[in-house]
């Protein structure tokens, strides 16, 4: 079985959200501080990973870093889900009608509107800021979600299980949430990572170019856009923000291949 | 038959397993050209790996050994190369679903023209001059098939045509067909059947027929074996192996294929219990016009069907006759466009949804023994789902009795309820079915297909439970299918249909002696029929 | 075929419609005042009155959007604010570097990944296959604009290959401004690349379990002349949507990209007009934007047309 995706995978997840949750309560030097004589410091035992251009500690900054992509990643995703599945659902029950229409045709507008165009749109007119990340993250979430929950809701329909339960006279919600939901919930969830991984790159670019979080907060994104007039000085401190984004993105990705397979009924059951 | 020429196709001592796993155990067989071989088995047994075997085609992990001697080649230890100018060429293959055989992005003729060109070094323009030729010869004539056609635009009989064109193309001394009409119809079953025979005395070709239908062997095959578990148990003359049947295996296939339940034939007639009167369905079919109606298929067209208590009514027909749409109505999952349904003499209300009072009388139970179910319920919750209609469901320990004592009744035991469906074989699930559809003691069974999917013997078992069930609780049934020989062992009377309307209506025993219809007939000249045995049964 | 063209089309419409409603909506309607909003909360009443009327804000809402859409089909988009030329100049130049950009990325992505997709399909469980796959996953993960950063510290810093940044113009010639270009659009080839090879791969691996692959072997066809001739064709269809989408992801990456190269592309304008609150700019490239999109899933609808003719009859 695959599991060579699943471990590692898992381990670099948890290795980045525990850095994320922990900074919450700790770390080890604080990032709001700037101590010009400590900048450009290589690493060493009290600087772990040495200092930026500020004298802020790396260590410390990647933290903090990631807590924000995670947060904001996570919040896009659960925008997605909580309304992009509904969506999908209802369109899968109603195929073929007016409403299956509507959604679709929903889903294409907001596919033709690139996430980072959102952002722009919204920051355009209500300033830069995480917030304003996480809702246009999310709204592109939304119809990814939707064209999945859909796509699969509506090959299950067809099967003769359901339709035994619609002569057993129970009604489509009742069907979507009792039947459909619970056997489309491996590819949701596999899904959900994939997005998160994306959230990531989609929040560290934002970041980059200034759209995402602003200063103080720390974030990757505006860490590498920072480092870009100091490469040639300390090559550190454009490699190593990319790096954490590179594996967090990497360990994501590695957890949704395993749980895939882990999840695939056709593994774990034999015919 | 040709006694005297040595065998074109001989297998002796042939093993294989793949990934370790035993398939197939010391098989021998022979064909000789021109005549024609019966593989028979079940699901499981072997015969396709057989041919797969033969074809080389066999998936990643396989390891065989023993002796495949075809026309003086050693098959087993040729090269893939030479291989693949033997496919196509010396030896053509068909196989079983005709739907999914074809490459749906590239014109029939080209596909045809292909094989040609592949082994003979002929332009592009001769392969599709010769490619017209073969599909005019296995009955697609050009002038209403051109070479131009897609898959999708044809039917399933008429893909298989093409599949058997690309078979035949390069007159091959030898055709495997691995269950080529399983997934046809009667009348089109016996037409690509009359069409193999054809083929096979016009080039003198030998023919591998596998299939699971003994009536097919006992009427096309000049040679059998029988196969059972990746063991080949009997092999002969087809004549002498029914005439004699000496294989115990063998006579319980044969007794398993004629089976006629036990039931209790005398019933008085009791008031009606369904009544259709003028029944219409229609779907929108798909817009030809920009603009306008849409316009509409009438999938049932004016039907009268009734159905007494305790009585088993047969519905007949092929695909597309509309009776798959006319169970749905019934079951209130397909609205209705005209006529009415009167329950227990009452009208029930058109449109889809039907009051819970009317699905307590009637449920359901499916072709597909593997989709029926959802897979990630136990057997309990499956077999519980009609008690949402009841208006007090028992609950907790009632209902837990009441699953456990209903598994009992379909032959099942009562630790199976906390099972889940992938554990169950086919016919343990059909069983199932079975449990789920009497458990709220409806009046009415909707049987659609529901005995088609699985193997002869146990198909005989699961038709002996539903005639017992009948008996016991007074059910009355709504046997759909379209295999002639499982409707008139268990149903009373029989309904013929055919495009939407009732052909010919009857006791079932008088529609099979002497049918009246033109339509009737031909679906019971078109049925392939076991022979009559010295040693057979009743 | 011609109900599919007809429909296609339709939508293509009414998306392009509704996508104009909402920028609308969102950059003209939402803020209140765009000429307040535009001029900043210092400013004197009388600049902002006269603003007002330069913007044709004393018309109502309709009205601004109708002239607004009209203009936009004839060509006319308005005037900047902050920069005073025609709206339309400035995005011209600047879409010669963008969509170039973004096309050069799109055909390096297909030329690597079409053949690494088909290969490690092909050779399926192998070395090969393994390494591929290795390769993708990590391809995958790279920020593209790090990736660019890293890509210039290397060859523009390092090894004097090619310039840290700029653009040199179509003027300067063809293969100089292609060279300005190459850099970037490997960094925003790169991860595209990879999720494209995957696709191609297990789109061909599932093709490769259909049934018509195993009459194709039956004909006497080789595992490769069947992968070449029969499964490739039908594995398309994924792939193409994929590169639907590419597009869009790619010209939003260019926007960021541009900011390491330091290329005068459409995503500096967009960038500048942000910080400038410049909004008749942004309307404007924003739309540009959707419309590059929308025709480009227009034209991948079409080539689904062309490689599956199930689709083009009317069934």
């Amino acid at each position: 079985m695959k599991l060579r995706s699943l471990l590692p995978g898992f381990f670099l997840v948890l290795l980045f959200f525990s850095a994320a949750l922990i900074s919450y309560i700790w770390t080890p030097f604080d990032v709001t501080l700037i101590d010009i004589k400590a900048r450009f410091q290589a690493p060493s035992a009290t600087h772990w990973l040495g200092t930026d251009h500020y004298g802020r500690d790396m260590f410390s900054m990647l933290m903090v870093g990631a807590r924000t992509s995670i947060a904001v990643a996570f919040v896009a995703v659960g925008i997605g889900m909580l309304f992009g599945i509904p969506l999908g659902l209802a369109a899968a029950a109603n195929s073929g009608r007016f409403i299956d229409e509507t959604i679709m045709r929903g889903n294409d507008l907001v596919f033709a509107f690139p996430a980072l165009l959102i952002a722009i749109m919204i920051t355009a007119v209500y300033g830069p800021g995480a917030l304003n990340a996480i809702i246009a993250i999310g709204i592109f979430n939304i119809p990814v979600f939707a064209r999945l929950s859909r796509g699969a809701a509506l090959s299950l329909w067809k099967r003769d299980y359901i339709l035994a339960a619609r002569a057993a006279g129970k009604g489509v919600a009742r069907i979507s949430f009792e039947h459909i939901m619970p056997n489309i919930t491996n590819l949701l969830i596999v899904q959900g990572t994939i997005q998160f991984s994306l959230g990531i790159l989609a929040e560290a670019g934002l970041s980059f170019v200034g759209l995402g979080a602003q200063p103080p907060t720390p974030s990757w994104g505006r860490m590498l856009a920072d480092s870009q007039t100091l490469i040639m000085m300390e090559p550190r401190l454009a490699v190593l923000p990319g790096l954490a984004i590179l594996l967090t993105v990497l360990g994501l990705n590695l957890l949704g291949d395993g749980l895939r397979d882990w999840l695939d009924p056709r593994l774990r059951h034999e015919r | 038959m040709n006694d005297s020429k040595a065998p074109l196709l001989s297998l002796t001592n042939v093993s294989l397993s793949i990934h370790n796993t035993p398939i197939l155990h010391e098989v021998s067989l022979q064909v000789r050209a021109g005549s024609v071989l019966g593989i028979i088995g079940e699901s499981g047994s072997g015969k396709s790996m057989t041919a797969l075997s033969i074809m080389q085609l066999l998936p990643q992990g396989s390891s065989l050994s023993g002796d495949i001697l075809f026309d003086g080649v050693d098959i087993v230890t040729t090269t893939e190369d030479q291989m693949c100018s033997i496919r196509g060429n010396d030896i053509g293959m068909v196989f079983q679903e005709p739907m999914t055989a074809l490459n749906p992005v590239q014109t029939i003729g080209s596909q045809v023209a292909e094989c040609i060109a592949l082994h003979k070094s002929v332009s592009r323009r001769e392969s599709m001059q010769q490619a017209a030729v073969v599909l005019e010869q296995v009955g697609l004539p050009n002038a209403e098939f051109p070479l131009t056609r897609y898959p999708h635009e044809l039917s399933g009989g008429q893909r298989q045509r093409v599949v058997i064109a690309i078979a035949v193309a390069l007159q091959p001394k030898l055709l495997i067909a691995d269950e080529p009409t399983t997934a046809l119809d009667v009348t089109t079953q016996a037409e690509i059947l009359a069409l193999l025979q054809q083929l096979v005395k016009d080039s003198d070709m030998a023919m591998i027929l596998i299939t699971h239908d003994l009536a097919v062997v006992s009427e096309v095959a000049d040679t059998m074996v029988i196969m059972r578990d990746g063991h080949i148990l009997d092999s002969g003359s087809t004549r002498t192996i029914f005439d004699e049947l000496s294989h115990p295996y063998t006579k319980a296939l044969f007794d398993a294929s004629s089976h006629v339940p036990e039931r209790d034939n005398e019933k008085e007639k009791i008031a009606p219990l369904v009544e259709l009167t003028n029944l219409v369905c229609e779907y929108p079919m798909a817009r030809r016009t920009m603009f306008g109606p849409r316009q509409m298929f009438r999938a049932v067209n004016k039907v009268n069907l009734t159905i007494h208590a305790g009585e088993s009514v047969g519905l007949v027909g092929e695909s597309g006759c509309g009776k798959s749409t006319l169970a749905k109505a019934l079951l209130g999952l397909s609205p209705i466009n005209g006529g009415s349904i009167m329950l227990h003499g009452v009208q029930l209300q058109t449109g889809v949804a039907l009051s819970r009072r009317v699905r307590r009388e009637m449920q359901v139970v499916f072709q597909d023994p593997y989709s029926s179910f959802n897979p990630r319920h136990r057997v309990a919750r499956l077999v519980a789902e009609p008690l949402h209609v009841l208006d007090n469901p028992p609950k907790g320990a009632a209902r837990a009795t009441l699953v456990r004592t209903t598994l009992e009744s379909v032959g099942l035991t009562g630790g199976d309820a906390d099972k889940y469906i992938h554990e169950f074989s086919g016919g343990q699930r059909q069983r199932i079915a079975i449990a789920r559809a009497l458990i709220i003691r409806p009046a009415l069974i909707i049987l659609d297909e529901a005995v088609s999917a699985l193997d002869v013997s146990v198909r005989a078992q699961v038709l002996d439970l539903l005639a017992e069930l009948a008996d016991s609780h007074g059910l009355a049934y709504l046997f759909i299918s379209h295999d002639l020989s499982v409707v008139r062992s268990i149903t009373d009377r029989v309904l013929v249909m055919k495009d939407g309307q009732i052909v010919e209506r009857g006791d079932t025993e008088s529609i099979f002696v002497s049918p009246q219809h033109r339509y009737t007939k031909a679906l019971l000249a078109a049925a392939p029929q076991l022979p009559s045995s010295a040693s057979q049964t009743g | 075929m011609l109900r599919y063209l007809f429909k296609r089309t339709l939508i293509l419409l009414a998306t392009l419609i509704v996508a104009s409603l909402v920028v609308f909506v969102t950059i003209e309607v939402v803020p209140g005042d765009p000429a307040s909003y535009m001029l900043g909360m210092n400013a004197e009443e009388d600049t902002v009155a006269a603003l007002r009327i330069e913007l044709g804000l004393d018309k109502s809402r309709p009205a601004r959007y109708l002239s607004w859409v009209t203009g936009l089909l004839t060509g006319d988009f308005g005037t900047s604010y902050t920069y005073r030329t025609p709206v339309a100049e400035m995005v011209a130049d600047r879409m010669w570097v963008s969509l170039p950009l973004a096309i050069f990325a799109l055909l390096l992505s297909t030329l690597i990944a079409f053949p690494a997709g088909v290969y490690a399909a092909s050779r399926r469980g192998g070395i090969t296959d393994t390494i591929v796959m290795a390769l993708t996953q990590l391809g995958v993960a790279i920020p593209n604009f790090w990736f660019a950063m890293l890509l210039v510290l290397l060859f523009a810093i390092k090894l004097s290959w090619f310039s840290a940044g700029g653009f040199a113009g179509w003027d300067a010639g063809f293969f100089q401004a292609v060279k300005s270009l190459t850099l970037p659009a490997i960094a925003l080839a790169l991860p595209q690349a990879s999720i494209l090879t995957r696709v191609m791969r297990s789109s061909l691996l599932d093709v490769m379990n259909e049934d018509f692959m195993r009459t194709a072997r039956a004909k006497g066809l080789s595992r490769r002349q069947a992968l070449w001739k029969h499964a490739l064709r039908n594995a398309m269809v994924p792939v193409l949507t994929i590169i639907g989408l590419q597009f869009s992801f790619l010209l939003a990456g260019a926007i960021i990209i541009e900011n390491v190269f330091y290329l005068p592309g459409l995503g500096r304008l967009i960038f500048q007009s942000i910080a400038s609150r410049d909004l008749i700019v942004v309307e404007s490239v924003v739309m540009i934007l959707v419309l590059a999109v929308v025709l480009v899933t227009f034209l991948v609808d079409l080539a689904y047309a062309w490689v599956d003719p199930r689709l083009r009859s009317s069934r």
